[in-house]
């Protein structure tokens, strides 16, 4: 349909941690980088766009932040529902916040959801709880995308969630969406009818 | 300039028609005439013209011959079968049940789909070969079968009568996969126009920039129909054809228990959820209780979606520009960016707020009808924001609120419970001795006045719509008045304040009497009101003093109770002084003596 353009993607991604972490930040951080002529206007709020270039695609985030309060927890469900990716946020100056996310982790391990964890605020080094290592192998033995972030200098913002795009499955499935509507009720039925008659 | 256009073709027509003209200022100028241009083309779509009436004169915007294919239709429904279509007069009908259990199952998913709608080209509509072969082996009639029907359809008119003779309430609509075929028929439709109207596909590529950031919308811009636009028109057009067999026209047992549960949390304010005051009283949370209100009143998903989406935006920016106000600068960086930590319970207080009518159908209808693109985007954000909302509310335990102040949550509760119940104030008394013997400060902020409330609308019979609620005798102290073929009625009332803003007013129900629409058939009790006043009711509320102040109400619950002896029992059970804000001495509740003078 687009012809020689740069193929479009639209994934949902969704944003996971507790209260305090930053995550609204982060992504606030993501969607206002300077690093991108185009920006869809937003002020920082609970939905956003994004788009991240890659060489022959262009990726679309809808962004859908998480309340993070403990009384909303029961509620998360509705929104990672459908999610190509979940940001899983925790504060590396707060152990309590790696526990929920680790929780996060193991909730969405059984979803088709590519999950990144990101440990943010790591500008503040000093108070540094959460050891860098010991998330990395535990990453790893979970098989998620691990980075530390810094909403804060913009460290490794960009760069993980143009890690997301790249490692995210791109099975065109838009065009499938596109075609489907018309092709099932006249297309898509005529060799189905054909088929389950037999007789033509 | 719409004088000048020939009457549509169609009843149903009109409606796009009307639609699109109140809708004028959410759609860009540049889109109205196209606006125009789809709606004649639907027109065309929908019954052409006598001229196109034969089967030879097909025109681009002709709908392919289609057959919609479905299970056993209800009995009351009348045939849509051309009389031309159906079997030949004289044939014998010779019934065979089952015969098309061969199709019962999808080749492709092995599912059963006896129960789903199809629509299928003519060409490969299995009723219409097996008629053909059996017409060749000279049996006659080979293909009725009755248990499945089949409506042959040549416009867009006939197919939507025929998806009308399915009976689609909610349990049903699954088992048709309704939501399924009429997406296709949307995208049928869209695309027959879309080729008609040559819709450049190749505009489409051209990068659209920020609106906000050109002065001036380029030209081929202003030229372009957006396919996007067609969709929407098309879609609006076939749900509103069919909203009255998708949409329940009467709330659900299921939308009253949430209306309800949703009642029950009336007196939450922001400090429970931490939320800062500030951000969820603005203008723009006000307007956006007005819009989720109407909600019921929309007539397709798409409007719905839309309407909550709009709520949600201009409620969230609000609150947002207002905290990066306090803030002094927006600094992104900060560790506080405003995000679903505040914008999910603003979100619930405006829904607690506006508690619109109809809400489990609305956000079952908005989820059903729509696509997966669709519910990826804001709008799809907005509507699982209103699914929290409502969740939250049915869930809600005094464990999950803060700054509770003791005996707060209980009082509220009770207090709620009982008005729904329709209690006696009088048992209740022993219950507000605690809860205010618990110490001052309990109901500390919650002040009360005394008011006049004044209702106005259609002539009705004031002693019968009484003794509907087992009231025998009036309470109202001023009137009825009867003017104008308008009946008027005052009486007093009980305002509540909190944070020195009137926060509810309770009055009786026997004011209301005549104007209620009807009683809610054994709900919680068979004394609760269906809490709604026939349409043209006005309702107001005097705040007495030097200067009154008016105010429009509206009403959010009724319950019959013997009001003068609950309102004073009330009042001295609150035992708190009256609002500060007023200076006039307030007067004894039902002596209030102020005559209606409308």
């Amino acid at each position: 349909m687009s012809g020689a353009a740069q193929n479009v993607f639209h994934f949902k991604l969704v944003l996971l941690g507790d209260a305090s972490v930053g995550k609204s930040c982060l992504v606030v951080r993501f969607a206002k980088g300077e690093f991108y002529e185009y920006q869809e206007p937003t002020i920082g709020a609970a939905f956003m766009t994004q788009t991240v270039n890659l060489n022959s695609e262009v990726v679309k985030y809808e962004i859908w932040d998480t309340a993070g309060q403990e009384r909303y927890k029961s509620l998360v469900p509705m929104y990672y529902r459908g999610a190509a990716a979940a940001v899983i946020v925790y504060d590396i100056t707060s152990k309590e916040s790696f526990d929920a996310a680790k929780g996060w982790v193991s909730e969405l391990q059984g979803t088709n959801t590519l999950i990144a964890l990101a440990g943010n605020k790591v500008d503040l080094e000093a108070s540094r709880v959460v050891e860098r290592e010991a998330v990395r192998a535990y990453a790893e033995q979970m098989g998620v995308l691990f980075m530390e972030t810094s909403a804060k200098s913009g460290q490794n913002v960009q760069e993980l969630f143009r890690e997301i795009a790249v490692r995210l499955p791109k099975d065109s499935e838009e065009d499938d969406e596109k075609a489907k509507g018309f092709g099932v009720g006249v297309k898509g039925a005529a060799p189905k009818a054909a088929g389950c008659c037999g007789w033509s | 300039m719409f004088g000048k256009l020939p009457p549509p073709a169609c009843p149903g027509l009109c409606y796009l028609l009307t639609f699109i003209i109140g809708a004028s200022e959410i759609v860009p100028r540049h889109q109205a005439a196209w606006s125009l241009r789809f709606n004649s083309c639907l027109q065309t779509v929908w019954e052409p013209g006598p001229g196109g009436h034969g089967r030879g004169q097909r025109t681009e915007l002709t709908l392919p011959e289609l057959c919609v294919l479905g299970p056993e239709r209800e009995a009351s429904a009348g045939s849509l079968v051309n009389p031309e279509r159906s079997p030949r007069p004289g044939s014998r009908r010779r019934k065979r049940d089952g015969l098309f259990g061969i199709f019962s199952q999808d080749p492709d998913t092995e599912l059963e789909v006896a129960q789903a709608l199809r629509m299928v080209k003519t060409n490969f509509c299995p009723y219409h070969r097996i008629a053909a072969v059996g017409a060749s082996m000279g049996v006659e009639g080979l293909a009725n079968d009755a248990s499945r029907s089949h409506c042959p359809t040549r416009n867009l008119r006939e197919i939507i009568g025929a998806l009308r003779l399915f009976r689609s309430d909610r349990d049903n609509q699954e088992r048709l996969g309704l939501a399924k075929v009429i997406q296709e028929l949307v995208t049928m439709v869209s695309e027959i126009i879309s080729n008609h109207c040559k819709l450049s596909k190749q505009h489409q590529a051209i990068p659209v920039q920020d609106p906000e950031d050109e002065e001036w919308v380029r030209p081929q811009l202003l030229l372009q129909g957006s396919e996007q636009h067609l969709t929407q028109s098309v879609s609006r057009f076939v749900f509103h054809q069919l909203h009255h067999r998708l949409f329940p026209t009467e709330p659900t047992a299921e939308d009253n228990r949430i209306h309800l549960q949703i009642q029950r949390l009336w007196w939450l304010r922001p400090r429970h959820l931490d939320l800062q005051k500030a951000l969820a009283e603005t203008e723009q949370a006000s307007e956006a209780v007005k819009l989720l209100q109407r909600l019921h009143s929309l007539r397709s998903p798409n409007e719905m979606l839309e309407v909550m989406a709009q709520a949600f935006r201009i409620t969230t920016q609000a609150a947002c520009l207002k905290s990066q106000l306090a803030e002094g600068i927006c600094k992104t960086s900060q560790d506080n960016a405003f995000g679903a930590d505040e914008a999910l319970p603003l979100f619930i207080l405006i829904i607690i707020r506006a508690n619109p009518r109809m809400l489990d159908s609305v956000l079952s209808y908005a989820e059903r009808f729509t696509t997966s693109d669709q519910r990826r985007t804001e709008q799809g954000y907005a509507l699982a924001q209103a699914q929290s909302a409502v969740e939250f509310s049915k869930r809600c335990r005094k464990e999950q609120l803060s700054n509770l102040k003791p005996g707060e949550w209980e009082s509220s509760l009770v207090l709620t419970d009982n008005f729904m119940k329709g209690t006696d104030l009088g048992t209740l008394a022993p219950t507000w001795g605690d809860c205010t013997s618990a110490g001052p400060a309990a109901m500390a902020d919650v002040r009360w006045c005394p008011v006049m409330v004044v209702a106005c609308g259609p002539e009705a019979d004031l002693a019968e719509s009484l003794s509907a609620l087992g009231a025998a005798k009036p309470c109202a102290e001023a009137g009825p008045l009867l003017e104008d073929g308008q009946l008027h009625l005052a009486a007093s009332g009980f305002c509540l304040w909190e944070n020195e803003g009137p926060a509810a007013v309770m009055t009786s129900a026997t004011l209301l009497a005549p104007f209620l629409r009807k009683r809610l058939a054994s709900l919680v009790s068979d004394r609760v009101l269906d809490p709604r006043l026939v349409a043209t009711t006005e309702l107001f509320v005097v705040f007495p003093g030097e200067k009154p102040l008016v105010a429009e109400a509206s009403l959010a619950a009724c319950l019959p109770l013997p009001a003068e002896p609950s309102l004073q029992l009330l009042q001295a059970a609150l035992d708190t002084s009256p609002s500060e804000e007023m200076t006039w001495r307030p007067p004894v509740v039902g002596n209030l003596g102020v005559r209606c003078s409308v």
